[in-house]
């Protein structure tokens, strides 16, 4: 039934485009039912994987997180930091025909994001005193403190824009038009059938010239990974947002495929151990240190990523250039021996089974293969781990709320600022019952300013050395122990080109080769 | 199924279980030495490597030693307990009769593998556990079985004569009964003993089996994410685990 009706939207834009020689046409699969298509409500990964299409945020970034002009063409900060005024594209039309303007910006994030968009809500609206819109081309954030994040935290997946002519006066919840979306984005919305497709044509009045290039996009529920990399393998389906690392070899030779830090949602991802330094054994440094040596990453790297990533050099990822320090981590080289050394040497003897201590690890089911892994390579130098995987809620429960844990695996996503996604796990106020904060429950009164003074500067030569010495200390101090950085594997059929997975607007440029 | 047969079924899966007892690796998988993952079966491993260059025969063995002690347990729990019950239905009182085999009725009634479910995510995934959920749940099929048995005896001529001159019940039981219920008794065991074995690979391949020990259910789910890339992972335990039912079934089926 599925390949039917997408056969039938083949052979429908197939026949459009008589005009041109090839119907430029992309399938694109994705893991589940979006639900509704308001991006500015809702986190989840396939509604925006959808809905990010049909919208524009202020701002895009490139893939290496480097920002560029979306609806605002240009902006300025002033000298203090506390105010950025963005000046945006003329002429800029809803999908309905309706006018675009600041007053768009100022309702949606006002009245819409900082109340519903859970990141943006927690990561932005508390740095922002207002936004005000003194003219229809010109929107003006006023900060309470610096917030060098900003223009990160801007682009299409974290705030997206909403017409203030559908919303306004309603509960965005409820409105009529998350089903039936109206954006300014490079496509449109045609039809959605629940829990089988979303079919978007091309904007043609999109306000970038000649984008999108793509007539159509569809996008087909396919839950199943193993249903998805087959679909592609058959031509059934052109595009592959994410394709697990263990599948990425059934894929070579059959696809393009591309590596990438950052996707929409989560960017420059490092997996790591959280040590619940509350706990009388891992509150000795020289038991996290053993750990240190005796988990052998280059192996994790190459047996449970096949590859894709890197071992982790610093505590701030590789692709953050301005902020990691190379080489950081250079001292904890593998070393079982020495492992053993210091766990004698913390009074963790072994006893008459050669078992030093057991301990137990939680992690999300998707991360058992690194479990087992490290539970294989802790076993070596006589630490058992108990594995317990737990759905996400479960986890957040007993790491964050209860602290019932003395190992977690958590993938910390970095995101494009160190403010967004690594101040989170070290600053002593991040300690709590918030999901995914500071595991560790580290806390260091130098760490603590070092943050606070590369998180109110824009100077990032200043704020780059900050955060450096931040990670010389939480390096010594081995709150975490950084496993490797994992990347975002996207594929897609050879006969398309320039689709940029980094980004939520994914097929904005795309096109299908003649 | 004749005699032969069942004999036979029964000799090779007595011969596989002492080789995985006797061979196994002590410990679990995290145990078993790594080499290069994902390798086919060859001379230095007859089964292949899984996907941590683990030796899958040495797995095997590990899982199979879980799952005879897993059976075992369960068997002799129930065996025991359903013996007892049997017997004590058969030659009490009415109105413990009654008691006894109303009772096996809702017992009977539970669905096994979802108390163990239940019992393994309130408590945590242990072989224990599991032998306890499963032989407390089992034993009412011996029971009916036994007490059909002993209400026959207890009519005959043996019985009524040792009973005439004052033998005390329990004694009778244990002398004459027993003797007499046991062949059919151990036919039953062998159901619920293929039941025990199935039911402890299912409960590890959801993921709730045991953590410190090895499942032929545990391999058999993670070999299935390597469906396409190493049928080895997960052709072998699979091929265990039905074999293994299947010549319990047929060393237990009744001539």
């Amino acid at each position: 039934m599925k390949f039917r009706l997408t056969l039938a939207i083949i052979l429908a834009g197939a026949a459009f485009s008589t005009l041109t020689a090839r119907a430029q046409v992309a399938v694109v699969a994705v893991a589940g039912d979006p639900g509704h298509l308001n991006p500015a409500i809702s986190t989840a990964g396939p509604l925006h994987a959808v809905a990010d299409s049909i919208f524009n945020g202020l701002v895009s970034l490139d893939r290496d997180g480097n920002v560029q002009p979306d609806l605002a063409t240009s902006w300025t900060v002033s000298p203090d930091g506390r105010e950025v005024r963005f000046t945006l594209s003329p002429g800029v039309k809803w999908h309905d025909g309706k006018p675009f303007s600041a007053e768009d910006v100022k309702f949606t994030f006002v009245e819409v994001l900082f109340r519903f968009h859970a990141r943006t809500r927690a990561g932005l609206a508390p740095a922002v005193e207002a936004v005000e819109a003194p003219d229809a081309d010109t929107v003006v954030f006023r900060l309470k403190r610096p917030h060098p994040a900003l223009l990160r935290q801007l682009n299409v997946t974290e705030a997206p824009i909403l017409p203030r002519h559908l919303y306004a006066g309603s509960d965005p919840n409820r409105n009529e038009a998350n089903s039936r979306p109206v954006g300014t984005g490079a496509f449109r919305f045609e039809g959605y059938k629940r829990d089988d497709s979303v079919v978007l044509v091309r904007n043609e009045n999109y306000f970038k010239p000649g984008l999108p290039k793509l007539e159509r996009l569809v996008f087909r529920v396919i839950p199943g990974t193993n249903t998805q990399i087959a679909a592609l393998a058959k031509g059934e389906v052109d595009y592959l947002g994410r394709v697990a690392p263990s599948d990425v070899a059934r894929l070579k030779d059959k696809a393009t495929l591309l590596d990438t830090t950052s996707g929409p949602g989560g960017a420059n991802c490092i997996m790591t151990l959280a040590f619940n330094l509350q706990r009388p054994a891992l509150a000795a440094l020289p038991v996290r240190q053993a750990f240190a040596h005796a988990l052998n990453r280059r192996q994790m790297l190459d047996l449970v990523q096949f590859g894709q990533g890197r071992v982790a050099q610093a505590p701030i990822h590789s692709a953050i250039g301005w902020a990691t320090l190379p080489g950081a981590l250079q001292a904890y080289e593998f070393d079982p021996a020495k492992a053993n050394a210091l766990l004698d040497q913390a009074g963790l003897p072994r006893s008459a089974s050669g078992e030093r201590a057991t301990l137990d690890l939680l992690m999300f089911p998707a991360f058992a293969r690194y479990a087992e892994l490290m539970r294989q390579q802790l076993a070596a130098v006589g630490i058992a781990l108990r594995l317990k995987p737990l759905d996400p809620a479960a986890f957040a429960t007993s790491v964050f709320t209860q602290r019932d844990f003395d190992l977690a695996l958590i993938s910390y996503c970095n995101g494009v600022d160190p403010e967004i996604g690594v101040r989170r796990m070290y600053h002593s106020t991040a300690i709590g019952n918030v999901p995914f904060s500071n595991a560790a429950a580290y806390r260091n009164a130098d760490v603590d300013r070092l943050f606070d003074q590369a998180g109110s500067s824009t100077d990032t030569a200043a704020r780059g050395e900050a955060y450096r010495e931040m990670e010389r200390i939480v390096a010594r101090d081995l709150p975490y122990w950084w496993l490797v950085e994992t990347d975002f594997t996207s594929a897609w059929r050879g006969d398309f080109a320039d689709f940029a997975p980094w980004s939520g607007q994914f097929a904005e440029r795309a096109f299908q080769k003649r | 199924m004749s005699r032969h047969a069942r004999t036979i079924a029964g000799a090779i899966v007595g011969v596989l279980y002492l080789c995985c007892l006797l061979l196994a690796p002590a410990g679990a998988l995290q145990s078993l030495p790594m080499s290069g993952p994902f390798l086919p079966p060859s001379f230095a491993h007859p089964l292949g490597t899984d996907d941590l260059g683990r030796d899958m025969l040495a797995a095997l063995a590990q899982g199979g030693r879980t799952s005879l002690m897993v059976a075992t347990a369960t068997a002799l729990l129930a065996v025991g307990l359903g013996m007892a019950i049997g017997m004590a239905a058969g030659m009490g009182a009415p109105w413990l009769d009654d008691l006894l085999m109303r009772t096996a009725d809702m017992v009977l009634s539970l669905p096994a593998l979802l108390v163990a479910i239940l019992v393994a995510s309130l408590f945590g995934g242990s072989s224990l556990n599991l032998a306890l959920v499963l032989g407390l749940i089992r034993w009412p099929t011996i029971a009916r079985i036994v007490r059909a048995e002993t209400l026959s005896l207890r009519r005959s001529d043996f019985v009524r004569s040792s009973v005439a001159v004052g033998t005390r019940p329990v004694a009778v039981a244990v002398r004459h009964i027993l003797p007499h219920v046991s062949p059919t008794a151990l036919s039953a065991t062998g159901i619920v003993f293929g039941g025990a074995i199935l039911a402890e690979a299912a409960l590890a391949f959801v993921g709730l089996g045991d953590p410190a020990l090895t499942s032929w259910g545990q391999l058999i789910a993670a070999g299935y994410t390597f469906f396409d890339r190493a049928w080895w992972m997960w052709a072998f335990p699979a091929l265990a685990l039905c074999g293994t039912s299947a010549l319990v079934a047929v060393a237990a089926s009744r001539a």
